[in-house]
């Protein structure tokens, strides 16, 4: 998992090879690229979306996108971070413009994480994938970022184009909807409070 | 702290926890660390906050694409070249044919045209209204606490020192007007007036910081002089302004937002 250290750096010297590359006309070399990051791009939008089809779809826009736009990459920010920012913008557009139709959830189709604790009940995943997926688009896109992504708030706001006191309350009412719909914290929040 | 000051102290930690769990509320760190201490309710709910970061964090931030996901991109952006010939991503630049090159310089030229004549005549500004300088307000300050508690401050009042004095005929506003004191200043001001029992001075004082922009803590300010003097219903009405406006900046959101 990337931390933050490591998004704060510039571009990767051969994500900037890649591109320079593929700015000198060497299309076959922005293959490599995609490979380096469609995981985090697919991952990303699998979050946003919450449906693998159109995760997919969205990721190769993403990439497609990336590609024209790769002229104005100035390599100041990771190369991760700045497909990453594309995606989600991306994704946020594509939730709006669905925002009516029915929601195909995508909790059965994740992987799994490590047994034990809490985490791997799969009442409380679905619940979880369930209000996660019901957030706003742009509260649902600061959630992905914060937690999925690490990124800090400076970096979520400057992703989003959104003020950083913004990023505050989009995630602060991101918060407090899933609290509200989440079954109530148990054992361990009792002990906190006692 | 009496219920109404425990009650605002939740109210500002609720508002600040999901930054500070995020370790994004420096500011406020120490006043949150201290109230969680004390507070069992904003501890739970703490708690519950990073219980929640936790089991979001759970789940992956990669995931494989479908097999073939790269052979799909690149088919793709060999698609859209085909389309949008010359290829991507060529640095954009602006061709125009030079006929339509000269229409829209025409259009722009004609237009900037017409903004001018329609302007008219530049319109007469009003004088201005002005605020008591700063100088009027550092005479004043102090000048009232000598006359109302002489034994207290012979000099001028700290909080209020070091602000330069204006010449008198210096303007009091635009870019070179010197600053006005922060708000904090007149809170400053303010809270020595109440300790000594000055209530009036004191209501002054922080109804000068709550008009300046300062924080809900100006309001509350207010609100316990006005406590304090028996008007209840002037205290009930500022922090009746405090409760709303945190209520609005918090109120649930349906999917409406974004």
């Amino acid at each position: 998992m990337m931390n933050r250290a490591e998004m704060d750096r510039p571009a990767d010297i051969a994500d900037l090879d890649i591109v320079r590359r593929c700015l000198a006309g060497e299309r076959d070399a922005f293959a490599e690229l995609v490979r380096r990051h469609q995981r985090a791009v697919f991952g990303v939008a699998a979050r946003m979306l919450d449906n693998r089809d159109e995760a997919e779809d969205a990721a190769q826009e993403a990439f497609v996108r990336a590609y024209s736009a790769l002229a104005t990459f100035r390599g100041e920010s990771d190369m991760r971070t700045w497909l990453v920012r594309i995606t989600t913008r991306l994704c946020i557009d594509l939730l709006r413009a669905r925002r009516r139709r029915p929601e195909v959830f995508l909790d059965d189709q994740t992987s799994e994480p490590a047994d034990g604790g809490w985490e791997s009940d799969v009442t409380e995943r679905h619940s979880i994938v369930r209000a996660i997926a019901e957030l706003p688009p742009h509260y649902k896109a600061a959630i992905v970022l914060r937690h999925l992504q690490h990124m800090s708030y400076s970096e979520i706001s400057a992703s989003l184009g959104i003020p950083l006191a913004t990023v505050k309350t989009h995630l602060r009412r991101a918060r407090r909807i899933l609290q509200s719909r989440l079954r109530p914290p148990s054992a361990e929040a009792d002990e906190a409070v006692s | 702290m009496n219920s109404l000051h425990h009650w605002l102290d939740c109210r500002f930690v609720r508002g600040a926890l999901s930054a500070y769990i995020d370790g994004e509320a420096a500011a406020a760190g120490a006043r949150i660390e201290a109230h969680l201490t004390g507070c069992a309710a904003c501890r739970g709910l703490a708690h519950a906050l990073r219980l929640q970061a936790r089991a979001i964090e759970a789940f992956p931030a990669e995931e494989d694409p479908p097999a073939g996901f790269v052979s799909r991109v690149m088919d793709r952006i060999g698609a859209a070249e085909a389309e949008t010939a010359p290829a991507a991503p060529a640095v954009r630049t602006l061709r125009l044919a030079p006929a339509a090159a000269l229409a829209a310089v025409t259009v722009v030229i004609a237009l900037a045209f017409w903004v001018i004549v329609s302007r008219g005549p530049a319109p007469v500004i009003p004088p201005i209204q002005h605020p008591p300088t700063v100088a009027q307000e550092q005479e004043r300050a102090p000048k009232r606490i000598a006359q109302n508690t002489p034994h207290l401050v012979p000099a001028p009042a700290p909080a209020l020192a070091g602000v330069g004095k204006p010449a008198p005929n210096q303007p009091v506003s635009g870019p070179t007007a010197p600053k006005a004191p922060p708000a904090q200043e007149y809170r400053d001001l303010g809270r020595s007036y109440e300790d000594e029992g000055q209530l009036d001075d004191a209501l002054k004082e922080y109804a000068a910081a709550r008009d300046r922009g300062g924080s809900e803590l100006a309001r509350v300010d207010v609100a316990r002089v006005y406590e304090k003097t028996g008007r209840t219903a002037d205290a009930l009405d500022e922090l009746m302004q405090v409760a709303f406006a945190e209520v609005d900046d918090q109120r649930w959101e349906p999917l409406s937002v974004d």
